[in-house]
């Protein structure tokens, strides 16, 4: 049935996905959630956020319930409703519920996204109380010290409209991201696209090349996940400066100078 | 216009000079008979063409009276033409590019494959900074070169025969320039013996005293520019074999338009000159061609034997030397500008790596003394070292702190300037740390007069004057009511400026109005809501589940479509300050204009103050619109009048600011300041004195609730704009025409 409760054993992450240590995250993290300490991931899109997370997970053998937050998400989304079910009602965890219940990891993605109504329910989750009210069922759950609460934001231009508070914010233990150098970026690429490491190499510095216009107009430059979009597609037989055009700079910007100026570096790396 | 009022226009425009009337009443007076629309036409021309030359102004409204073949679109790239060929040929020679209204230029225009400077400047300064890893600044200059800060590039390149091949030298050129930078040419310099080698060979005495630098090196062969040049070819090889490892698609471009090229350049009126244009053509057509030196790696490791060895080859042919036409349009090295910058970024550096570590060592020293019960033995005794840590060769090295025998972590911040020093000096100067020494040691670096203003005592505040406090970090402290502020009204003018303005933006206001409109119909269905107009299934299916399951049902049922409140107030500061006068100054005029455009149409609250004054004692700020003042023609008005004044004191401009934006009940208040550079006073407000003021001053605006953001068009800006709004809480315009633009972007970005 559509509103069956999925199966906790889903999210279990069965094989260790790839990812590549850029600096002390992982032991850090690792103390973190040996402490019982929620986590904050900031660092621009696209630069292996959530990829570590699932990397995480598979390190700690724990559940990864991932939430992807926009500004329509209710409180009930996150902590469950009830369902009528024929004559009867049953009630259905929400993810976050679900993540305590097992002592699993929930990975509240793009936090900002969210209304701050919303957020406000994480909070007596993400300190030594540790617990999450369910009102509606009058029950009051107590995590088990497996549970694991991490959030990310992206804290490069932001709307003022959106912003993380300050008594979210001070809750966490924060782990910040950032592309890694050519030589691993370069790595990862190569790896995730399954293209050669000369042409990876190629795409990194194209990478390179778009963030250096940060302070020019162009708010981010490619993300590791554009440029293995862009690798994926080459791979599939698509000519490697269309793949960049289509892959990269056209989902960059619409500024008629910033793209003209794009499509000269795709032109002119390869 | 009557003739009258022809008459005056004329004057207006040409103030403050002021030709006799006998010369001109008999022009004005025809000019007086066109249809009003050619009169403002011609007019239009007038100021460009005025300052340049009087004479071929007049002959110019002389020739628009009687016939203009061009269309009036292109009239402003016809009048460039005429005052390019002026500058070059004088009056005469513009006059023959005049006189026909036009015809010759229309037709040279038609069949020119020539590539400007200004047609592609757009997109080529985005390319070079995406090459060159930062912004650079492009500047059109005779012939290319680099100061590593500003690139300057030819303002046509008509080599070849068509556009493409034009464009494709363009950014060969610019290249090639970026991997000068790149590559560290401007960080070579000759040592002792190498200058001793050039003058055994040519029996020369240097001037005595002399420190080995690049021009004194070239200034010992018997024809230093031949000698520089010598060495741009070879410094072109390392920058061609950059390009040809990292930009091989570029390099590709370059080798369909190199032929053409090649056949063109190849022969020298002097045989010197052929030989020398050859180095070159051979380096650009395969720069890992045997290499010379057989360094196939492309370091520099030691090209001066090299150098001065293919100098005597050279010289061999004899005769006068001058450089060759593929020289020209590659350009040449700037060293001075090179060096002067590195000293800026060198002073600079050092300067806060001084300050930091000054205050980690004071930190340390103090947690070290009261940990000691308070014996407050000296820092000097102390014994400090930095350490490098990690792999060599890895690009981790990270410096320790040894102090007292612990090891001490850097801060990311001093991490990085450490870093940049040891990758400029090779090591970290002992000066450095000593100065740090002394600054730790208590003795704040002197050389300030403390309460007393440069001159003398300043007398009270007049009467409206807002006194705010100013911050003095140097004593970690405030100066209480240090800085008088003043409203100003600005005068307003009547002008066509802001109608000029709305014409030229046209179609980007068209696009803004559309994208702020957006903004504003913000409007949404929100469910689970107490009343509305539709049922919203989702809420109503929840709350019969939790009847059922007999827990308190929510009433909130309905959906409704909410119109969202933009609850947002903000406040622009505008620098007035001289340095803006110029194009600066027009192209704020004009952003301003755009903004207000843009903000009526997504119906924002906002306000507009300029800023400038002279010393703490009169500080002013003009109000250009009012947070509560409608957008209207007392607002168009004064910006019309928006004209360059004093100086930059930025802290006291936003601390009265915030102040203003303060008084606003909008939930959320946002602060812009625009400038056009550092902040500095006619006083000693500047340097880091200023950058900590309005740092604080910032931090302040932050402290009671307002969001804070700074564009800037200023190349230095990169050096402490960080400094001032934090990482990613400034914009930086290097083309000072994409200001209107950029301006009204980053607030869209920010308010959605
Ligand atoms: N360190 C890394 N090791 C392995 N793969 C990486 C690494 N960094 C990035 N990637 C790759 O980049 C892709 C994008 O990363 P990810 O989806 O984790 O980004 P994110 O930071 O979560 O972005 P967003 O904020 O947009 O959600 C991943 O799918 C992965 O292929
Ligand atoms: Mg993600």
């Amino acid at each position: 049935m559509a509103y069956q409760q999925q199966s906790i054993e889903d999210h279990r992450i069965s094989s260790e996905p790839f990812y590549l240590p850029l600096g002390e995250e992982v032991s850090i993290a690792l103390a973190a959630a040996a402490r019982r300490l929620p986590l904050l991931l900031k660092g621009p899109t696209g630069c292996g956020k959530t990829r570590f997370m699932r990397y995480l997970a598979w390190r700690l053998q724990r559940p990864l319930v991932t939430v992807s937050c926009h500004d329509d998400l209710s409180t009930s989304d996150l902590v469950g409703r009830y369902l009528i079910k024929g004559d009867d009602t049953v009630w259905l965890d929400g993810p976050l519920t679900r993540a305590v219940r097992v002592g699993g990891i929930c990975y509240l993605d793009e936090i900002v996204e969210a209304r701050k109504d919303t957020t406000v329910v994480i909070h007596p989750l993400a300190d030594d109380r540790r617990e999450l009210p369910i009102e509606k069922r009058g029950e009051l759950l107590t995590a088990p010290d497996e549970f694991l609460l991490a959030v990310s934001y992206n804290p490069g231009y932001q709307s003022v409209l959106k912003d993380l508070k300050p008594s979210t914010r001070q809750r966490f233990v924060s782990l910040s991201f950032d592309y890694p150098d050519e030589r691993r970026e370069a790595l990862i690429v190569s790896k995730e696209a399954g293209i050669e490491s000369s042409l990876a190499l190629q795409l990194v510095r194209l990478g390179a090349m778009s963030r250096g216009l940060k302070d020019s107009g162009l708010p981010e430059g490619a993300s590791t996940r554009l440029l293995i979009q862009a690798g994926l597609l080459v791979q599939s037989g698509i000519d490697v400066q269309t793949a960049c055009l289509v892959g990269i700079v056209e989902s960059l910007t619409d500024d008629p100078d910033l793209l003209a100026a794009l499509k000269e570096m795709v032109a002119a790396v390869f | 216009m009557n003739e009258q009022a022809c008459k005056e226009r004329f004057y207006q425009l040409i103030h403050p000079s002021h030709p006799n009337e006998w010369e001109v009443e008999d022009l004005l007076g025809r000019l007086a008979g066109l249809p009003a629309d050619r009169q403002e036409v011609l007019l239009d021309q007038v100021s460009p063409i005025w300052p340049v030359s009087h004479s071929l102004c007049l002959a110019f409204l002389e020739q628009g009276v009687r016939r203009i073949a061009v269309p009036d679109l292109l009239l402003a790239d016809w009048v460039r033409a005429l005052l390019q060929r002026y500058e070059r040929d004088g009056l005469r020679g513009a006059r023959t590019l005049l006189d026909d209204g036009g015809v010759k230029f229309l037709a040279s225009r038609e069949q020119s494959s020539a590539v400007t400077l200004e047609q592609i400047a757009p997109w080529l300064s985005l390319f070079v900074a995406g090459l060159a890893g930062e912004a650079m600044e492009l500047t059109a200059g005779q012939t290319a070169a680099t100061d590593t800060v500003t690139l300057r590039l030819p303002p046509e390149i008509d080599c070849a025969g068509d556009g493409t091949a034009n464009t494709v030298l363009y950014k060969m050129v610019a290249a090639v320039h970026v991997g000068f930078v790149r590559q560290g040419t401007y960080r070579l310099v000759p040592g002792n013996n190498d200058l001793a080698a050039v003058r055994m060979r040519f029996d020369v005495t240097p001037p005595s005293g002399s420190r080995p630098s690049l021009a004194a090196y070239f200034a010992l062969f018997p024809e230093p520019q031949l000698a520089a040049d010598l060495f741009f070819i070879d410094e072109c090889r390392r920058a061609m074999q950059w390009i040809e490892s990292r930009l091989p698609g570029l390099a590709r471009q370059w080798r369909s338009v190199f032929p053409e090229l090649r056949q063109q350049l190849a022969v020298e009126p002097t045989s010197i000159g052929t030989a020398v244009s050859r180095l070159a053509l051979a380096v650009l057509h395969d720069p890992f061609e045997p290499d010379r030196r057989g360094d196939p790696s492309g370091a520099a490791a030691n090209p001066w034997p090299a150098l001065l060895e293919c100098y005597r080859q050279v010289a061999d042919h004899g005769g006068a030397y001058r450089r060759p036409l593929i020289l020209e349009m590659l350009g040449h090295h700037d060293f001075s500008g090179a060096a002067e910058q590195l000293e800026t970024r060198r002073a600079l550096v050092r300067e806060a790596f001084v300050r930091q570590l000054g205050r980690l060592l004071a930190d340390h020293h103090q947690q070290a003394s009261e940990g000691n019960g308070g014996t407050a033995d000296q820092v000097e005794a102390t014994q400090i070292m930095l350490v490098e840590e990690g792999e060599q060769g890895q690009t981790t090295c990270r410096l320790v702190l040894h102090i007292d025998n612990e090891n001490c972590q850097l801060p990311d911040e001093l991490q990085a300037l450490a870093a940049e020093i040891l990758q400029d000096r090779g090591r970290i100067p002992a000066a450095y740390i000593a100065a740090a020494v002394g600054v730790a040691g208590g003795g704040v670096s002197s050389g300030h007069h403390d309460d007393a203003d440069a001159a003398g005592p300043s007398p009270g505040p007049a009467p409206g004057a807002r006194l705010v406090d100013e911050w003095d970090f140097r004593r970690n402290g405030y100066r209480k009511n240090w800085c008088a502020v003043y409203e100003k009204e600005l005068p307003l003018v009547q002008s066509n400026f802001v109608a000029a303005t709305l014409q030229n933006y046209h179609g980007v206001l068209l696009r803004l109005r559309r994208q702020f409109e957006m903004m504003r119909v913000d409007e949404c269905f929100v469910g689970r809501q107490r009343e509305g107009d539709e049922l919203d299934l989702d809420a109503a299916v929840e709350a019969r589940a939790d009847r059922r399951a007999s827990t308190a049902a929510s009433d909130r049922l309905f959906i409704r479509l909410q119109r969202n409140e933009r609850d947002l107030a903000s406040l622009f500061l505008v620098d007035l300050s001289n340095s803006t006068r110029g194009w600066v100054g027009t192209v704020i005029k004009e952003a301003l204009v755009v903004l207000c455009e843009a903000m009526a149409a997504a119906g924002d609250r906002y306000g507009i103050y300029g800023f400038s004054g002279m010393r703490r004692s009169r500080c002013e700020l003009f109000p250009i619109k009012r947070l509560d003042e409608p957008y209207g023609e007392a607002v168009t008005r004064r910006i019309g009048s928006i004209a360059p004044r004093e100086y930059t004191r930025l802290g006291p401009a936003i601390r009265r600011g915030a102040e203003l934006l303060g008084t606003s009940d909008a939930r959320t208040r946002l602060l812009v300041t625009l400038t056009d550079g550092k902040p500095e006073d006619y006083d000693d407000y500047k340097g880091e004195y200023a950058v900590e003021d309005t740092r604080k001053a910032l931090l302040e605006a932050r402290g009671s609730g307002l969001h804070a953001f700074g564009v800037t068009i200023d190349r230095q800006a990169r050096d402490y704009l960080p400094r001032i709004f934090g990482s990613d809480h400034y914009l930086l315009i290097d083309q000072v025409q994409q200001l209107p633009l950029r301006m009204v972007d980053l607030y869209r970005h920010l308010t959605s």
